[in-house]
């Protein structure tokens, strides 16, 4: 497994424990392979503000 | 606790990224449905086609949330790849006299239009088959929205 897909997998467990939808965060982890490295790169970074947002939110 | 002003609860960051997300998802597959038709085919714009696809009102008009965008942006996404991918289908001529528009207004597609467009697609385009693979074992329990999608599309393509 290379480190963008365990670091994807990573985001969704926090996001995950953070509420947010399994079936959307799973979606992407089953399409991820088949993103441009550009893409890859864009979801792994929207991924980490919503986290950072949640982990500030209320 | 009280709230800073501007701070979000949970649930609006959900909904805020629940959009950036239907975004992000409709630029991937605008990028596959643009990359199948190219621009070749007159009349079919890959933008507007999914635009249309993953309109995110109900037919009353009621707005939807950022998740239930998101799912309509996946399955319209989808939905217009699958469309894309019966125009690579389409013959010189037929492109030629502009009747693609009139053509592909009449492919009759049904609810499991994602997994058949994967299974066609399965030697020619190997990395769409498997987003369109993944996209309807997501998309299995949302048929009204794939249905949705189709209707749209169809409009698009009669109105051309």
């Amino acid at each position: 497994m290379n480190n963008d897909k365990q670091k994807l997998d990573g985001l969704v467990e926090k996001l995950i424990a953070q509420g947010e939808g399994v079936e959307e965060l799973h979606y992407f982890q089953s399409i991820f392979e088949d993103l441009t490295d550009e893409e890859k790169d864009k979801l792994i970074k929207n991924l980490e503000d919503e986290l950072e947002s949640l982990e500030k939110a209320i | 606790m009280e709230r800073v002003e501007n701070q979000e609860n949970k649930a609006e960051v959900m909904e805020r990224f629940g959009e950036v997300h239907g975004k992000f998802i409709s630029g991937v597959f605008k990028s596959r449905a643009a990359d199948l038709i190219g621009n070749w085919i007159p009349g079919v714009d890959a933008s507007k086609m999914l635009i249309e696809a993953a309109r995110g009102k109900t037919s009353s008009g009621e707005f939807l949330s950022g998740h239930k965008r998101f799912a309509q942006a996946v399955i319209g996404g989808s939905v217009a790849s699958a469309y894309a991918l019966e125009l690579t289908g389409f013959l010189p001529e037929a492109v030629a006299a502009r009747s693609i528009a009139a053509a592909i207004s009449k492919v009759e597609f049904g609810p499991e239009i994602l997994k058949e467009a994967a299974e066609r697609a399965k030697n020619k385009f190997p990395k769409i088959a498997h987003m369109l693979e993944r996209t309807a074992d997501y998309a299995e329990d949302k048929r009204e929205t794939v249905f949705a999608s189709i209707k749209n599309i169809k409009n698009y393509f009669s109105a051309a």
